[in-house]
């Protein structure tokens, strides 16, 4: 710990976050004007103005912290997006320091600004509120939701810095972060959907995979509350959802930790750090489209025995044209070129892999079931 | 002493160094020549720590330098493509540089500031290329290192800064002791700056010595005879080259210059004198006495 930890360098990761943060806290100072013009109104107008007593649902208190998940993106950003660039990547590899030293003091740095200004944020906003008597709420469900707040701000984090240490170009960072981002849950999301059709008594909310799904998808539902303010307690303050997000954000930062470490010095002059993990994210970008091609079949063999080919056209050739058009793009994108066309129509037969484990998933559950 | 066992440095679709092996002694300013992807820049990063080798080992006063900080404390890479924190200043880059180096020294950042006439709180982007070396030079020599790595040192620089830079590393290796290397694919930029040479080609070195030894030990002779006189007196030295323009002779000669002198005078000729030969001449005799096409090699 002693060598992993060094004061300089977390000083510098503080230090070149600053520009982000104190940007992100003056937004955040902005967004306290909702409880100060509660206050102000309160001590003017005094008691006999006011109504009745507002009881304050927790996403009240934590709204504008939802802002803090693309603050978490332009964080890492300022953090390791010299790792795309070749000059940038030579000159933190010379200085006299490991690479996990370097990473482990950058994300304490980046950690330090996004949970201080969420605590901040919401600590003024809890006071302001409760120093005005008519508005009441929950401190516990409250603490509950900035953790939730803080676990989606992690995960985004955590995913953007994980990308940044697996690719080598812009194009293929936004790729893998929107692998580690959504691929899961749109798979996840795909087979109890699937299942659900062809096993209507199979008990989707009972699957463990169901923390996958977008209705535990907890930065998107902060937004949702955000936008549209909820009085129920919904997945926000859920804590299996919460528990989720924290763990797999902290496994997604040790990962990027030892993806760093390994990642050849090299890798900014190619779209990824090696040519298997190119064909690895290709894969990956394409497995959303995949899977709905095997979803495709199976929910629409019924039409194609019928005859209606027009709908199954739709459920399993589209699919399978964008998983394919996806492919050759990402590629093209990527590595700004098609190089070794055989060898990339050769690879891309690996995709009837992942579309014959989810169709077989499917059907060995039912069966089970 | 930097010692380069077995080097190998694969990259996807080509290999930049094979089996390369050298020892470069401290003290000294070592430069290394070679043409375009001849694998100077690639070893640079390898004894700098940046990259890992493929195969082999990389060792600075016997510790190996890939990702350890403690040989890393004592070296400075100044690369090729120069990178500045953004928006940054001098003195914000002497302040980082001194918040990670141990033995960097605030008081020469501000002595070589004044000498090279840079503004230190000006953002660094707004130099031009020749400041910006100037700027990484400043903040190379600042950090005292024992070991300082230069890629193409002199680019950008004007014949006045190039002087001053040489001068300053000169007094460098004398005063501290400092190791220099310089990667250049000119010879006539290392030929005034630098103790030792080496030649990279085709990702190893083909060709490594002394400038000083060099320069001594190969040179031209020129004499003139009154009237034809026995050849084989040639047979008496390692010679090169002969070549006749009229009544003068022309030779270039491997060995001991008083032994060749002495050699030649027992046939009384009416003019002899030593020529020095230029670094590229030497270099060009010498490669092809290994086989090589010089003029193909450095092109």
């Amino acid at each position: 710990m002693k060598s992993l930890f060094s004061f300089r360098l977390y000083r510098e990761g503080l230090h070149r976050q600053r520009l982000g943060g104190v940007v992100a806290a003056i937004v955040m100072l902005i967004s306290l004007n909702n409880p100060i013009t509660s206050l102000v109104t309160y001590w003017m107008v005094g008691d006999t103005g006011m109504v009745d007593t507002i009881a304050l649902t927790p996403t009240h208190l934590i709204s504008p912290l939802c802002l803090l998940m693309p603050y978490a993106v332009a964080c890492s950003a300022a953090a390791y997006s010299f790792m795309l660039q070749r000059n940038a990547c030579d000159f933190y590899d010379a200085l006299p320091y490991r690479r996990l030293s370097i990473y482990f003091n950058f994300l304490l740095g980046a950690l330090t600004w996004i949970v201080g200004i969420a605590v901040v944020c919401f600590g003024l906003r809890c006071l302001f509120y409760s120093l005005c008597p008519h508005f009441v709420y929950d401190l516990g469900d409250a603490i509950l939701a900035l953790v939730s707040a803080v676990a989606s701000c992690l995960f985004v984090f955590a995913c953007s810095t994980l990308a940044y240490t697996c690719a080598g170009n812009k194009v293929s960072y936004i790729a893998i972060f929107g692998i580690f981002f959504l691929d899961a849950r749109v798979v996840a999301s795909a087979w109890l959907d699937t299942i659900g059709e062809v096993a209507p008594h199979f008990d989707v909310s009972a699957s463990p995979l169901v923390v996958l799904s977008w209705d535990y998808f907890l930065p998107w539902s902060l937004l949702n509350s955000a936008v549209d303010i909820i009085t129920d307690k919904g997945v926000v303050l859920n804590p299996v959802a919460i528990s989720y997000y924290f763990i797999t954000a902290l496994g997604l930062m040790i990962l990027g930790g030892l993806a760093y470490v390994k990642r050849p010095g090299t890798t900014p002059r190619n779209p990824a750090t090696s040519p298997q993990m190119q064909h690895l994210w290709r894969m990956l970008v394409t497995l959303p489209f995949a899977v709905q091609v095997a979803s495709g079949i199976l929910l629409h063999t019924n039409d194609f025995l019928e005859g209606d080919l027009w709908t199954f056209s739709l459920a399993v050739l589209l699919p399978l044209v964008a998983t394919i058009g996806a492919y050759f793009l990402y590629e093209l994108f990527s590595a700004g070129k098609l190089r070794q066309i055989k060898s990339l129509l050769l690879h891309l037969l690996w995709m009837l892999v992942p579309m014959v484990v989810f169709a077989l998933s499917v059907l060995i559950t039912k069966w089970i079931v | 002493m930097i010692e380069a066992k077995n080097v190998t440095m694969h990259y996807d679709d080509c290999t930049a160094l094979s089996h390369l092996n050298c020892q470069i002694p401290s003290g000294c300013i070592y430069g290394l020549v070679g043409s375009n992807g001849s694998g100077k820049s690639t070893f640079l990063r390898l004894i700098s720590g940046v990259y890992r080798p493929s195969e082999g080992q990389i060792f600075i006063d016997g510790t190996p330098v890939y990702d350890h900080p403690e040989v890393k404390q004592s070296l400075f890479f100044i690369p090729d493509e120069l990178f500045f924190l953004p928006q940054a200043t001098l003195d914000r880059m002497a302040g980082f540089y001194q918040n990670l180096y141990p033995g960097f020294s605030m008081k020469r950042y501000k002595q070589l500031t004044k000498t090279f006439g840079l503004n230190p709180r000006a953002t660094i982007q707004t130099f031009s290329k020749g400041m910006r070396r100037q700027a990484a030079t400043i903040l190379g020599l600042s950090v005292m290192p024992k070991y300082l790595f230069f890629d193409e040192t002199f680019d950008g620089l004007d014949p006045i800064m190039r002087n001053l830079v040489k001068d300053v590393l000169r007094q460098d290796v004398s005063d501290y002791g400092t190791t220099v290397i310089i990667a250049s694919h000119s010879l006539l930029e290392l030929e005034d700056t630098c103790d030792q040479l080496a030649l990279l080609h085709r990702g190893g070195i083909v060709f490594e010595s002394d400038i000083s030894h060099m320069k001594t030990s190969l040179f031209k002779v020129q004499f003139a005879m009154n009237g034809p006189y026995d050849e084989s007196i040639f047979l008496k030295m390692d010679t090169r080259k002969i070549h006749r323009k009229g009544a003068i002779t022309e030779l270039i000669v491997r060995g001991d210059q008083e032994r060749v002198l002495s050699i030649l005078q027992e046939k009384n000729p009416i003019l002899l004198e030593i020529l020095p030969l230029g670094l590229e001449e030497i270099f060009v005799y010498e490669m092809e006495a290994l086989g090589y096409d010089f003029a193909n090699v450095l092109r």
